[in-house]
């Protein structure tokens, strides 16, 4: 006699069986799951960490698996002369490069140069910069990085990375509340004094509903892969973009501070030296970087849209006691680059900006390092 | 279709398939099928033509069961009953406007009341007095129905008279005829429509087709599995399996299940995973290698194989559902050893539909011609492919698909004639799959390469990323 399909039991034990991959599979494999990559092995890895908001014209994604962003980073592959120095460099959208092609951004550009330190060994850079602004941000890159051996780690920032409310809003820091927490735990920072509701993910965040945007972002970068491997795109490049306003309006606030009122305590100095100690004994170069100082309309006032002059100038100083109190490398090349070599923001140059950065920072990246 | 539509297709299929097995009411499919007409047609930026073109579609259906039926078919009372009803499922559509303002059960924008219960009532008004006449239809009715549907088959294939049209339909409504472009002539499922229509007109005329009632007919042309992307049923297939209760629930729910499990994974997993490495406008140039413009390629090659087979799955399993057997349109075409046989198996349906009304009657009218037999292979080929190539769309570059095809086929017509001569096959097994796998592999390059001409917008691109392909060779 022919079996007949019992439509209960097959709902019983389709429900069982979805269950069990949701609730239990998923949970156990999705910590993990983020190392499997073809990145280094099928395709080359990227020169920067994954990032975008065109995907189908970047041929990447903005993702925030920690593991599969430096699985698909060439970092993660052993490329480099196994003498090489391992120089990682850590900052915003201007060290990832924004409008840049990798080769022209900061890491692209010390790259080229061929660099030797102590003993003659070649200097190898990586970019792991990321766009958003938060210094919180970068130390969580920073610590993943070292289990990557660097030989010496350059962090560039400016002012709007600083301020406590930034800290803990960058979308990268809120989508790993528990790396965050785990690493304000060990450097001693209160996440509760930069943000009182910081969400922590849940079990149900591990089970197969919870992580279905983050396998599927995985799985999307490893096929994004593929078209890195054959183009070399890592970015849509617009055909033309609008300028960073060199006209500025007469605002003088900055975030919710007045002139002369911006507390000092309320720029997050101690994620640099938190940064720092993490990192133990790998020299560190803290870069101030450059920024837009423009000509134009209310200029006497303001730096660009970014900053008015006087929180930006209490900001330096402020930058500038706490290193020499802390006795950090600290360098600050905020007028550097001149006005005409920024392009669509007030932190973004163009690559002959950042050449001038490089020239700059080259002498500084060989005295420091430790054979 | 999205995977939030498909849900609902599933559960719509399922539902129904059971009532339709309790009950045998074909208007429920019937009605059901114009409702997702409505539901499924994209709304374009043409003021209400989301529901003017299902409407017409509807219209055209009636017209053309009317003058493909015989009078007494066509004057039983059933019809009748049939045709109200479907007179009352507009009605209750038009009245959307005012049943659904917010548009949350997702159909299109309907236009105001007085113009859709005009529609619906002078269209009908017509269509039942055409009913319920006694008399049989001039023939050239026929003809008239055919020519329409070409014409409008070329007016939406054609990007430049699909712009016109697109301008003319903006001035009517009022809006800016500067913005006008080609595809906002959306009219999902026309071409298969079409081709199921021209197929009952042209049986009609040779003296084939079966009567058959009105709400078998438009159940058999817009069938909602099958309404998007096919497969093209023949009618009297469909008809037959549709009166079939036979088979069980149970076997339907099971191999039903498994072939839109094995469509969705194609679709949804393996075509839209490929989708983002395959060969596309934006890409073509992009390649720093020849191997990788093979890469995109290749991925190109798979994506549109999943992409189309696993939609004709779903469509296969949720007719399962619903008691009709539709028929099989991909058969391993990779894996073919020859253009010929690669064309027996892919888009099965489509291309029986050209064999049947095209090819073998061009055939036939050359062989009275008393033509070679190399002229009347070339002719017919190239010419059924080259009309293959345009059911895509009127551009150079599916003429230059079709050319591709038809030549292909015709050169391995007259190559497999010589080097069978030449090598008759053996009775090694070893040597005989040696020979089926190098036809493997040479069939997947050729038809993998032609479809650069299918992907890409125009030859010139095309040339260009040939010339990447072969940039170490040239």
């Amino acid at each position: 006699m022919k079996d007949i399909i019992n439509p209960i039991r097959l709902l019983f034990k389709t429900l069982v069986f979805a269950l069990v991959i949701s609730l239990i599979l998923v949970p156990a494999i999705s910590s993990s799951v983020g190392k499997l990559s073809i990145y280094n092995w099928l395709v080359p890895g990227r020169d920067r960490l994954p990032f975008s908001d065109t995907p189908k014209k970047a041929y990447n994604l903005s993702l925030f698996n920690l593991d599969a962003m430096f699985a698909s980073h060439q970092v993660s592959g052993v490329k480099e002369p196994a003498d090489a120095y391992r120089v990682f460099i850590l900052g915003d959208s201007s060290t990832w490069g924004t409008l840049l092609k990798p080769e022209e951004t900061l890491a692209g550009q010390l790259n080229f140069l061929e660099l030797t330190g102590p003993e003659g060994r070649p200097l190898q850079f990586y970019n792991l910069g990321y766009p958003t602004l938060s210094l919180t941000k970068d130390l969580l890159l920073l610590q993943e990085s070292l289990a990557y051996d660097p030989d010496m780690i350059i962090w560039l920032f400016t002012l709007e990375s600083f301020p406590a409310d930034k800290q803990l809003t960058s979308p990268l820091v809120e989508n790993n509340p528990h790396a965050v927490s785990r690493l304000f735990q060990v450097s001693g920072l209160d996440l509760s004094s930069y943000r009182k509701d910081f969400p922590m993910t849940t079990y149900w965040d591990s089970t197969l509903f919870g992580q279905r945007r983050n396998l599927a972002d995985i799985l999307r970068l490893q096929l994004y892969g593929v078209m890195w491997g054959v183009t070399g795109i890592d970015q849509y490049y617009p055909e033309g973009y609008i300028e960073a306003a060199r006209d500025l309006t007469d605002e003088l606030d900055f975030h919710e501070w007045q002139k002369g009122e911006m507390p000092i305590n309320q720029l997050a100095l101690e994620i640099l030296t938190a940064g720092e100690k993490a990192a133990v004994g790998v020299p560190m170069i803290f870069v101030n970087e450059p920024i837009l100082i423009s000509q134009g309309v209310n200029s006497e006032q303001r730096y660009n849209f970014y900053y008015p002059r006087w929180a930006y100038d209490e900001y330096r100083e402020a930058l500038d006691l706490f290193s020499s109190d802390q006795d950090l490398i600290y360098l600050d090349y905020w007028n550097l680059v001149p006005p005409e070599e920024f392009t669509n923001t007030a932190i973004h140059t163009t690559p002959q900006g950042v050449r001038l950065l490089s020239g700059e920072l080259v002498p500084h990246i060989q005295a420091h390092l430790v054979p | 279709m999205t995977i939030q539509e498909i849900f609902v297709l599933i559960a719509a299929s399922l539902t129904l398939g059971f009532i339709f097995r309790q009950t045998k009411w074909v208007n429920l499919l019937m009605v059901a099928s114009i409702i997702f007409i409505y539901w499924l047609q994209p709304d374009t930026e043409l003021r209400y033509l989301g529901f003017w073109l299902p409407s017409i579609s509807i219209a055209v259906m009636v017209v053309s069961w009317i003058f493909t039926t015989s009078p007494e078919i066509r004057n039983q009372p059933k019809q009748f009953i049939t045709l109200i009803i479907i007179f009352g499922v507009l009605l209750v559509l038009s009245s959307l406007r005012v049943l659904d303002p917010g548009r949350a059960w997702g159909f299109v924008t309907m236009p105001r009341l007085i113009s859709s219960l005009s529609y619906v009532l002078i269209a009908f008004s017509f269509l039942i007095l055409l009913t319920r006449n006694k008399k049989a239809l001039p023939s050239a009715g026929l003809w008239g129905v055919f020519s329409a549907l070409i014409l409008i088959f070329l007016v939406l294939k054609t990007p430049a008279l699909a712009q016109k049209a697109s301008q003319a339909w903006r001035a009517l409504a009022g809006q800016s005829q500067s913005l006008a472009t080609s595809s906002e002539l959306s009219w999902l499922g026309f071409s298969y429509l079409a081709f199921r229509i021209l197929h009952t007109i042209r049986d009609r005329q040779a003296g084939r087709l079966p009567d058959i009632d009105l709400n078998e007919y438009i159940a058999y042309l817009v069938l909602f599995p099958a309404f998007v992307a096919g497969p093209i049923a023949r009618a009297e297939q469909f008809v037959a399996s549709l009166r079939d209760f036979s088979g069980s629930f149970s076997d339907d729910l099971t191999a039903g299940s498994r072939r839109i499990l094995i469509g969705l994974f194609k679709k949804f997993v393996l075509a839209d995973s490929l989708s983002l490495i395959a060969l596309n406008a934006h890409n073509a140039l992009q390649p720093t290698s020849p191997m990788g413009g093979w890469i995109l390629l290749y991925a190109f090659s798979l994506q549109i194989y999943f992409d189309f087979s696993g939609y004709t799955d779903i469509a296969i399993g949720l007719a399962r559902f619903l008691n009709i057997q539709l028929p099989e349109n991909f058969n391993q075409p990779y894996l073919k050893p020859n253009l010929t046989q690669f064309w027996s198996n892919w888009h099965m349906t489509l291309t029986n539909w050209f064999r049947a009304y095209f090819f073998n009657p061009i055939s036939r009218g050359l062989r009275k011609k008393k033509l070679s037999v190399l002229a009347i292979l070339f002719i017919t080929q190239i010419s059924t492919m080259v009309l293959v190539g345009l059911w895509h769309g009127i551009t150079l570059n599916f003429i230059f698909w079709g050319l591709w095809h038809g030549l292909g086929l015709l050169i391995q017509n007259r190559w497999s004639g010589w080097i069978n001569k030449l090598l008759p096959p053996s009775d090694k097994k070893w040597l005989q799959d040696l020979r089926n796998g190098a036809g493997v592999l040479l069939t997947f390059h050729y038809v993998t390469l032609g479809w650069i001409w299918f992907a890409l917008p125009s030859p010139g691109l095309a040339k260009d990323f040939f010339a990447i392909l072969f940039r170490a060779v040239l």
